[in-house]
């Protein structure tokens, strides 16, 4: 030792001139082997250019000593050994560091690549920093598939059945293309349109919280993110595809996407037209529009929409559905402004018959059942415009602007007969609802941020400011007739038109300022926000005239009333990253004013919260992937206005809410505990979490039902809620058949707490899921994947110890891919959903679902196919949801397509732009 | 229990073969120091056919397009020499001799110098390389040639020509085609577009030569490549078209 620093020391003195050096050791990952031979490359970071290159002795030693190293600003050192993985860092000398020393352990290609058939091992995969690249052409899949298939290929990578796509075990956020949004962040849409065989990479990476990337300080806020970079060849094409079917019972479905890339301008139109049921592309249809921070204050006011029918499919009924969408993508040509627009048509029309018999425990053994069936057929069109302009002023400081529109036209109409037993089957009442309305919404919300970095390595300023308007105005007619078994209590008829306008307006600001503290491995964060909401809701009913016309007030059910609310929230928080743990704590608190104004009837309700939000989490990483976190939160809920003072109305007669005008805010308090452990090259992964939510003052409902079955439902604070939940899951592969298995567990018991008829009311329910997946793929044979899960549920109410649920549920999933000769793909899937009876469901229901299906392709380039499916062969589909919680069970059946056959043609096109 | 002592033996054998297997297992690689390549160079002759020539047009139906020849380099750890294959090549023959179809290159890389031999326009030189320091550029794309996997590297040379390599890491030799090394490796693939040409190895083999500096002794007056190149800028000027063509291919 001391040798070899006299050594340093005169060879120092000797080179008088600046010699730089790059020194380390090679060794193989498992074995620990050192590697003789291994090449080492040092290139030019800016140009590529090779200055220097050695290779590595017995003991696995280099060492590069050139004196022009020092010249260059930055210097790739590239070490590569034949069939083991590259691996790469980069560096920069200075008249400090001249010489450098790295350990550099080589992974074998072997052990990452064992599962996929890879025409080219070289480069198949790269691991340069925290991005995994994998290069695509050595993964196999079939001529025109889309990118979907491709991730299928990637070890690492597992796409579920609706397309959601997960890596190592955690799930894709965003899919990019060339480092741009495509298509608003939809990582499934991104996967269906884009070819495999226009990607040149897939780079897989954790993108780092705005906060991160403004500081350079990581704050623990990571996101999953996959990156396609095209081909350069493929950058000015046109491509895409195209779909028609058609079937039995009335079925249909045609699509149609087309992209055009043309260097830095990217431009995609998708249109569907779908009477299947599976909508598919809009399964992401409703975003969450304007800022994450007034959606959460936008939430207290919420209000029931007039029509009970939110605009989606939600597997109600039979839909159709014609969705059109635009999206493009542009860049100025020195790179500093960015333009993104995203247009989008969305027409749904749904009909449909929907049953549901409910089941109400009552104090004192009592029991009221229900049975309701509701008609409905419901229309809505929706337009949607979303805009992002990023500009970057200079290297310090970026503004981005954000626009979204969106106007929709909603009609509904339905028609609900049902009645109410005891539990003598004696007749409570029966009813009649008929509704027609019609909705028309508009919104905008245009957003601006700012931000800047300042020369301090970590102080940031960042500004953001929103402004939202939501308009809604909706009219219709309503028609009830109830009628009541038991004399004393009225029967009633009711024939009204209704006529509701609700417009709120949001603003709001936030500032947000980050000093870097403790020699730059910490910050500290100070944040203001100011928020100011103005809402009127106008609720005018009219009565029926002798002419038959609709015109007189019903002044009891008509109001207009204002809630206006301002909040003051300040801030600060701190992370602390040391070496190995990581430390995250905060605490925010808000200043609520608000003011809740009646004009008909000139009464105004003021209240003012005060709404604590602490958080605090520190994680330990034990290894680089593997990892233990502790976190704690806490949060205030302030009482929305419709739980204090809710508007009335009569449009449910047996349904009436009441308000209560001293509730508190509630706290709720979350525990969690995680346990992380990632093997991707062996495909082994584990994690673990255990939470505890306990609330206090939590918001919960006082139901009293009279003897008629009439409900009356008023918010009240409760203690005793809580939830406790343990969620683990083990993945691994087998080393023989290369069979990958998925395990996981949940157990846990909920209390909720509520009052029924005057009684306190506790319900515990307890689960325990086990769940087992099989995986197993052969490249252009097939693919297998088996699922099993078992869940058993106990349910117990106080108000009837002896009426506790217990049920299983069994679920059995089978999915077979089988590539045939003569360009032929057969598919199968089959799925068995057996639920058993309990003391209220008194049949158990055995549920067989199977579709299969077969592609014939065409064409030596496979880009025409043609297929015949036929879903659900055994007509056995029946729609079934059942739910209990509270003191309330139910079972719903609605209409869904059962059987039915489809025989589709598809097209798929491509070409290069000149 | 008490294991028999086969048993024991038996477990002992497997963790020595697997301890022994795993060794192997990561550093499996084969490296070739010593041997023999043999490139094809493919020249297409098409593009130095005038078609308006009566003769151009005439040539165009009677010969192949490309023109193949085979070059031999034997290399050693300190040494190689590349030289055509005059067995295979002069069997065919064609109707216009190329300035480098002859070319015999030396090349020591403990010293590294480069001289050539060279039969240029009927005489013959002897040429002292400068030691040209090419600017590679390095990419992560690669391709197998003669079951080697090789990297490509990319360099202009003489300011204008556009070259394409293709060297591979289990030949730790800085060596290849002509006057070309500089690489990590050595150059299996070599491609020059304006020169129409490529060079590909077909066959590599182990087989170990004693190549020493004695094949210098029957040089007479070596000239530097500086001075060959001002006289054949001059030599070439009236050759019309394609005189650019030659005067590359007669200092590669």
């Amino acid at each position: 030792m001391r040798f070899s620093i006299i050594l340093i020391i005169c060879s120092l003195c000797f080179n008088s001139y600046s010699q730089y050096s790059v020194e380390g050791r090679v060794s193989d990952s498992l074995t620990k082997a050192p590697i003789k031979d291994a090449l080492v490359t040092i290139i030019n970071a800016q140009d590529s250019i090779l200055i220097a290159y050695g290779r590595s002795n017995e003991n696995g030693n280099f060492k590069i000593a050139d004196s022009t190293l020092g010249k260059y600003p930055s210097i790739h050192v590239l070490i590569s050994y034949p069939e083991y993985v590259s691996s790469s860092f980069t560096l920069s000398f200075s008249n400090l560091v001249r010489s450098v020393f790295r350990e550099v352990k080589l992974l074998t290609k072997q052990f990452l690549l064992d599962e996929v058939i890879v025409k080219n091992r070289l480069s198949a995969i790269r691991i340069v920093k925290d991005t995994v690249e994998f290069k695509a052409d050595s993964f196999w899949v079939a001529k025109n598939a889309d990118v979907n298939s491709l991730f299928k290929q990637l070890p690492g990578l597992q796409i579920n059945e609706d397309g959601t796509i997960y890596a190592y075990g955690e799930r894709v956020q965003k899919v990019l293309v060339d480092g741009e949004e495509y298509f608003s962040r939809d990582p499934v849409l991104v996967s269906k349109m884009i070819r495999a065989d226009m990607v040149d990479k897939v780079q897989l990476y954790d993108k780092k919280s705005d906060q991160a990337q403004l500081t350079g300080i990581d704050d623990g806020k990571k996101e999953k993110v996959i990156n396609l970079k095209i081909k350069e060849e493929k950058k000015r094409s046109i491509f895409g595809k195209t779909s028609v079917g058609a079937g039995s019972e009335d079925t249909y479905n045609g699509d149609l996407m087309v992209n055009r890339f043309n260097d830095k301008s990217k431009t995609a139109l998708f249109g569907i037209l779908s009477a299947t049921g599976k909508v598919g592309l809009s399964a992401k249809e409703e975003d969450n529009f304007g800022n994450e921070d007034a959606n959460a204050f936008s939430s207290s006011l919420n209000v029931q929409e007039l029509d009970g029918w939110n605009g989606r499919f939600e597997n109600n009924g039979l839909p159709i559905v014609t969705t059109l969408g635009i999206h493009n993508n542009d860049k100025s040509k020195d790179n500093n402004t960015s333009y993104n627009t995203d247009v989008r048509y969305f027409d749904l029309r749904i009909n449909g018959l929907r049953t549901v018999n409910s089941e109400y425990l009552l104090p004192s053994g009592g029991k009221l059942l229900s049975k309701d069936s509701f008609y409905f057929s419901n229309k809505i069109i929706k337009n949607k415009l979303f805009g992002v302009v990023d500009f970057a002023i200079d290297s310090l400081s970026t503004i981005k602007f954000t626009i979204h529109a969106s106007n929709s036209k909603k009609v509904s109409n339905y028609q609900n007969t049902g009645e109410q037993r005891d539990v003598n089957n004696n007749l409570v009442n029966s009813f009649f609802n008929k509704r027609s309305f019609n909705t028309d919404g508009f919104e905008i919300a245009p957003a601006l941020s700012f931000k800047h970095r300042f020369k301090k390595t970590g102080r940031g300023l960042y500004i953001n400011s929103l402004f939202d308007m939501i308009e809604t105005k909706a009219n219709g007619f309503i028609y009830t007739k109830t009628s009541v078994t038991n004399t004393q209590f009225p029967s009633d008829t009711i024939d009204q038109f209704k006529d509701y306008i609700t417009s709120s307006q949001f603003i709001t600001s936030s500032i947000t300022f980050l000093e870097p503290i403790s020699k730059g491995q910490g910050i500290l964060s100070l944040n203001y926000q100011l928020l100011y909401a103005n809402n009127s809701f106008i609720r005018n009913s009219f009565n029926k005239n002798f002419d038959s016309k609709y015109n007189i007030i019903d002044s009891f059910f008509s109001n207009e009333f204002k809630v206006k609310m301002l909040v003051n929230k300040i801030g600060s928080g701190i992370n602390l990253k040391k070496k190995n743990y990581f430390i995250n704590g905060g605490l925010d608190v808000d200043f609520a004013n608000f003011q809740q104004q009646s004009s008909y009837r000139k009464d105004i309700l003021n209240r003012r919260f005060i709404n604590w939000y602490p958080k605090a989490t520190i994680s330990v990483s034990l290894g680089k992937l593997r990892s233990i976190s502790f976190s704690y939160s806490g949060e205030t809920k302030q009482p929305s206005f419709d739980q204090l003072q809710p508007l009335r109305n009569n449009n449910e007669p047996l349904f009436v809410i009441q308000g209560n005008e001293n509730l508190q805010p509630s706290f709720n308090n979350t525990l969690q505990f995680t346990y992380l452990n990632r093997k991707p090259i062996e495909a082994k992964n584990m994690w673990a979490t255990f939470t505890i939510t306990k609330i206090q003052n939590g918001f919960s409902t006082n139901d009293s039902i009279d003897a008629s079955g009439r409900k009356y439902i008023k918010s009240i604070n409760i203690d005793g809620v809580q939830n406790i939940n343990l969620y683990a899951q083990y993945d691994f592969r087998t080393k023989v058949k290369k069979v990958n298995f998925s395990t996981g567990i949940n157990l846990g018991r909920a209390i909720s707490a509520n009052i029924v008829n005057s009684v306190y009311n506790n319900t515990s329910s307890k689960f325990l899921t086990l769940t087992g997946i099989m995986r197993k793929s052969v490249s252009r044979k097939y693919d297998l994947m088996v699922r099993y899960s078992i869940g058993l549920n106990q349910a117990t109410s106080s108000l009837q110890r002896d009426e506790s649920f217990f049920y299983v549920t069994n679920t059995f999933r089978l999915s077979y891919d089988k590539y045939l000769v003569n360009q032929i793909v057969f598919h199968t899937d089959f799925s068995a959903n057996i639920l058993t009876r309990t003391s209220f469901f008194g049949n158990s229901v055995n549920l067989y679902i199977w579709n299969a299906s077969l592609v014939k392709k065409f064409l030596k380039d496979e880009s025409i196919s043609l297929q015949i499916s036929v879903n659900d062969i055994l007509n056995s589909n029946k729609g079934i949801v059942r739910t209990a919680n509270t003191y309330v069970a139910s079972e719903q059946r609605s209409s869904v397509l059962t059987r039915y056959g489809l025989v589709t043609f598809m097209w798929n096109f491509n070409r290069s732009l000149k | 229990m008490k294991k028999p002592m086969y048993a024991k033996l038996r477990s002992f054998f497997v963790i020595v073969i697997l301890l022994s297997t795993s060794k192997c297992f990561s550093q499996y690689a084969i490296f070739l120091r010593e041997g023999t390549i043999e490139y094809e160079r493919k020249f297409n002759q098409f593009s130095i056919l005038d078609i308006d020539q009566p003769w151009g047009k005439n040539h165009r139906e009677t010969e192949l397009q490309f023109k193949t020849e085979t070059f031999i380099l034997e290399f050693t750890s300190d040494y190689s020499i590349y030289r055509p294959n005059l067995k295979i090549n002069e069997a065919k023959s064609f109707y216009l001799s190329l300035p480098a179809q002859d070319n015999i290159v030396f090349k020591n890389y403990r010293t590294k110098q480069i001289w050539s031999k060279r039969n240029i326009l009927g005489n013959t030189f002897w040429i002292e390389h400068d030691a040209k320091h090419i600017q590679w550029k390095m990419t992560s794309e690669t391709r197998m040639i003669a079951g080697f996997e090789c990297k490509r590297a990319n360099a202009l040379i003489f300011d204008s020509l556009y070259v394409v390599a293709y060297f591979s890491e289990q030949l730790p030799i800085s060596s290849g085609p002509e006057s070309f090394s500089g690489l990590p490796g050595m150059i299996l693939g070599l491609a020059i577009p304006d020169l129409h040409t490529t060079w590909f190895a077909t066959k590599i083999s182990s087989r170990s030569l004693s190549i020493t500096d004695k094949i210098l002794g029957n040089a007479t007056d070596i000239q530097k490549q500086s001075k060959i190149q001002t006289l054949l800028k001059e030599a070439f000027n009236n050759h019309g078209r394609y005189s650019s063509i030659f005067y590359f291919f007669s200092i590669l």
